[in-house]
């Protein structure tokens, strides 16, 4: 899908198309969104041909999903379809024993409170924890807020983080060491550990 | 501890609130990040312009345009065109064929862009631009531009605004230039660059006749062919090409060519056989579509379906293959063959269906029966059938009664076009009694051709147990030995038993002693390990693996114990095939039917559902998400795109293509959810109990290729996605409109 020009609708003007059920809007969505999505979906599937799936896929759910859905950001609401698809396409990729990707390796930071394995748990849970973690982010300084949404939500790599906050990976680090503390006992007294 | 998946799943579920915040708070780091570039960049860019500027006067010395001081033509007279001094690049081929360009000033027309062309490189005189005609019965002539005559140059350098070509042609003297190629590329270039065109939009012909430059593919490194196929005159063959690992310049290719599927025929020798090819894939008709459905490092699976005509020749037939002007063949990759009588001599009479359904000609029909049904009543299957189209022809073994007291038994084969077999009794024996079956499989070969080998030896013991009247009873013992014959002694039978490898062989005299029947090659005293792994192949036909526990295997083997056996294979058919214990058996979850190692067994009810749950719940490595639909089921279609239920219900061919291709895929397992789509619900009969009905409702999203049922969902193929578009579309189900 390719945009001529480089002005972009505004993300409202772009709503209101998939609100029109105008196909319009997918390209619209597509020039002025395109790299990022990719960016965050290769970050996680670390395949390009699985990276395109991921857009196409989000593509299709988002136009799916508004209306009824009134993002206040197009942007986030991207974002935040994005990564549950790039999720799960990896976790399908895992199965067949494809290569690992950036998001084992952000997971992996968390090793001693997170386990392996096969697990059984309902939509429910995973919505509460969620809530419990959007009120730990709220908590969170800007800074440390950009450090735990890009590596455990984007799945980005330390280096990218660092090189955006201008300071070495070993700096970040031992922010995420500080933040990986409080979020230890947060989920202690909240009963997941 | 924390799942890591629960974990994953929860960040997914963060607020869309704090996503927009990390978008705010990057925002603002760039914008810091920015002035934090520019706090530096200040003394860097003083540096760095005096270097620009020295690097300027270097680089820019190419581009101060030449003046070739050619004797450029003068106007023709009474032209009043006026051409005034210009520049322009010029692209020329270098004597070793690399490509070079030179930026010159010149009176500022296509000609001298042309002129100066030549000159640079060192183009022959003899070269010179063509004025084409058609003549009046259809021939080209060309003849050379007058070089007074400037006006005429204009329709050899003609430019279509609608298909914005630029067409010029040379005399043929060009092809003799040593570095041609690159001389017609350069002249490309030359002339795209000065029509601000691209290369492509330049056609270069030669005496009328187009050049076409496309660089070097290479296609045959990576095009793999079928394996030889059989198929029946008369009959469809579909073939599969696959190509691999297809390269960036190939699909170009397929873009300037208008599609990505070669042609393909059939040959005989130097003869093309009259034979319609019909393509299974879209045709691209141009670069962007190809880009789209194509990627550099794939691989693509071409299907050609073949109308073989009946009056087709036997034999082997060559398939040629060719993209543009790369072609390739795969020699004798069909082999075209008809069914006669004598090849179907042993036949047993499941297969009678499959040889009317070939249109075999059969003069009477009872007889025919009559002959295949006692042939099967002393033989087994002798074929394997690969699917409706192709026959794979496999060395048999055979019993059949040539007269009334003789049984034998023969090993065949078959010439490649059916029409000749050669055979070889192996051994012969008076007339078996009534009512006698020989119940093993093809795998089981090695382990007759022993059993009659050892039965030389055994003879002794048959006549010893003929005169005794007795029976070797089977025991540990004897099941444990090698190769040993233990004889105990009955009223009724004699049996010998061996071991072959991991199977044992039963042998068993009548109470006459003359004749013998192959009773069964068993397991029972198999060795189970524990972790066995039993391979299992799921209805879809799609390959799981499946591990079974110690216990697993002690349950799986007592289900065995606790069947049925029955000794009929004949019209058996196996949707699942697997591996125990080493042991390969084939199992019909419709029929409860398992056969192993040539004993047939009928499970309970109890026993099959335990096997359904096994598979399906069991320790299993890889994945396991399969459905079944019934291959007689009803398919009925609503279309999405109206709100009212006006099902349409699909003929047996179209549910035949739909439920192939159900349960050909691999079902995701991950639960999905997506607006209402196509309702497509299929009726049939449930897998283990036949008498109930199953109603199965699935949606299909248009033009997406995209099945759900149950929460689940399936991604069909791009062929496969045509063929569910093409089926919808016949039954006026409406599908959106471009």
């Amino acid at each position: 899908m390719k945009h001529s020009g480089n002005t972009h609708l505004s993300d409202e003007e772009i709503i209101a198309l998939y609100e029109q059920r105008d196909e319009r809007a997918i390209r619209e969505t597509d020039a002025k969104y395109r790299r990022r999505l990719l960016s965050i979906a290769r970050g996680i599937v670390h395949d390009a041909l699985d990276a395109e799936e991921c857009l196409n896929d989000t593509y299709v759910r988002t136009w799916n999903s508004i209306p009824p859905a009134q993002p206040s950001s197009l942007q986030a609401f991207l974002i935040s379809i994005m990564r549950r698809t790039a999720i799960n396409r990896y976790k399908a990729a895992k199965r067949q024993k494809r290569v690992p990707a950036e998001l084992v390796s952000s997971l992996s930071d968390l090793d001693t409170m997170l386990s392996d394995g096969d697990a059984f748990y309902s939509e429910q849970q995973a919505r509460e924890l969620g809530e419990v973690l959007s009120d730990f982010v709220n908590t969170l300084s800007d800074r440390r807020t950009y450090i735990f949404m890009s590596r455990y939500y984007l799945c980005r790599p330390i280096a990218e983080i660092a090189d955006k906050l201008g300071c070495s990976q070993s700096t970040v680090n031992k922010e995420i060491a500080a933040i990986k503390q409080e979020l230890w006992q947060l989920l202690e007294s909240e009963g997941y550990l | 501890m924390m799942n890591k998946h629960l974990f994953s799943e929860g960040v997914s579920n963060i607020d869309v609130d704090a996503v927009e915040r990390l978008l705010q708070i990057e925002k603002d780091l760039e914008k810091k990040r920015a002035r934090r570039k520019f706090a530096w960049i200040k003394p860097v860019l003083i540096a760095a312009a005096l270097a620009l500027l020295l690097c300027a006067v270097l680089v820019i010395i190419p581009f101060i345009p030449k003046d070739l001081k050619l004797d450029y033509q003068s106007l023709p007279e009474g032209s009043d065109v006026a051409y005034d001094r210009g520049n322009a690049w010029i692209y020329y081929a270098s004597a070793d064929g690399e490509i070079e360009q030179e930026y010159v000033t010149l009176p500022l027309c296509e000609q001298n862009v042309f002129l100066s062309w030549k000159h640079l490189s060192g183009v022959d005189d003899a070269v010179q631009m063509m004025d084409c005609k058609i003549e009046a019965d259809h021939s080209v002539s060309a003849q050379p531009v007058p070089q007074t005559l400037w006006e005429h140059l204009s329709q050899a350098f003609s430019q279509s605004a609608e298909q914005k070509t630029m067409t010029v042609t040379l005399s043929a003297q060009i092809t003799s230039q040593p570095n041609y190629q690159a001389l017609i590329e350069s002249l490309q270039k030359t002339l795209a660059k000065y029509a601000g065109i691209s290369p492509e939009q330049v056609r270069i012909l030669i005496d009328g006749e187009q050049v076409v430059v496309v660089g070097t593919l290479q296609f045959s490194h990576n095009l793999q062919g079928p394996d030889p196929i059989y198929v029946i005159a008369g009959k469809d063959l579909e073939i599969t090409v696959t190509m691999t690992n297809i390269s960036d310049k190939e699909i170009e290719y397929f873009g300037s060519l208008g599609a990505f599927v070669p042609d393909a025929m059939l040959t005989m020798g130097e003869t093309v056989q009259d034979v319609q090819v019909i393509y299974h894939e879209p045709i691209a008709v141009t670069e962007e579509y190809a880009r789209y459905v194509l990627a550099p490092g794939q691989s693509r699976e071409i299907t050609y379906t073949f109308k073989i005509p009946e009056q087709a020749a036997a034999g082997a037939y060559d398939l040629f293959v060719s993209f543009g002007d790369q072609s390739f063949t795969f020699e004798n990759a069909v082999n075209v063959m008809y069914f006669s009588m004598p090849a179907i001599g042993s036949l047993s009479s499941g297969y009678l269906d499959f040889l009317q359904e070939y249109g075999l000609h059969v003069t009477d029909p009872a007889a025919f029966k009559s002959a295949v049904q006692q042939l099967s009543y002393n033989g087994v299957g002798l074929f394997e059938l690969m699917n409706e189209a192709e026959v794979d022809w496999l060395p048999c073994y055979s019993g059949e009664i040539y007269d009334s007291e003789h049984f034998r038994f023969v090993y065949s084969e078959f010439s490649p076009d059916g029409r000749n077999k050669s055979q070889t009794t192996l051994f012969e024996a008076t007339v078996l009694p009534d009512g006698m079956t020989l119940p093993f499989g093809i795998s089981t070969e090695k382990g007759l051709v022993d059993a009659l080998t050892k039965l030389n030896m055994s003879e002794k013991d048959a006549k010893y147990a003929l005169e005794k009247r007795t029976t070797m009873l089977l025991s540990d013992s004897v099941l444990s030995s090698n190769f040993t014959v233990t004889v105990s002694f009955d009223s009724a039978y004699t049996e010998i038993a061996y071991e072959d490898g991991p199977y044992i062989v039963l042998i068993r005299f009548d109470e006459n002693g003359e004749a013998f029947k192959l009773l069964q090659i068993c397991t029972k005293n198999a060795p189970v390990a524990p972790g066995t792994r039993i391979f299992f192949t799921s209805f879809s036909n799609a390959e799981f693996e499946y591990e079974f526990s110690a216990q697993q295997c002690d349950q799986f083997l007592s289900v065995l114990e606790r069947a049925e056996k029955i000794p009929d294979v004949a019209n058996l058919v196996c949707d699942s095939t697997g591996v125990f214990n080493g042991f390969p058996f084939d199992y019909d979850s419709n029929s409860g039917t398992l056969i192993m190692n040539g004993v047939t067994y009928t499970l309970t009810e109890q026993d099959r559902e335990w096997i359904y749950l096994a598979l399906k719940v069991g320790d299993k490595v890889g994945e396991n998400v399969y459905y079944y639909f019934d291959p007689d089921a009803t398919i009925e279609i609503d279309s999405p795109y109206d709100d009212v239920d006006h099902f349409a219900t699909l003929s047996g061919a179209d549910r035949d293509r739909i439920v192939a291709i159900l349960n050909g895929g691999n079902w995701n397992d991950e639960e999905v959810e997506f607006p209402f789509n196509c309702s497509i619900i299929v009726t049939g009969s449930h897998p283990f109990s036949p008498e109930i009905i199953m109603r199965q409702e699935l949606q299909y999203i248009p033009e997406t290729g995209i099945f759900l049922y149950d929460g689940h969902y399936l991604y069909l193929s791009y062929t496969d996605m045509n063929t569910v578009e093409e089926i919808l579309a016949g039954y006026a189900v409406q599908l959106p409109e471009d």
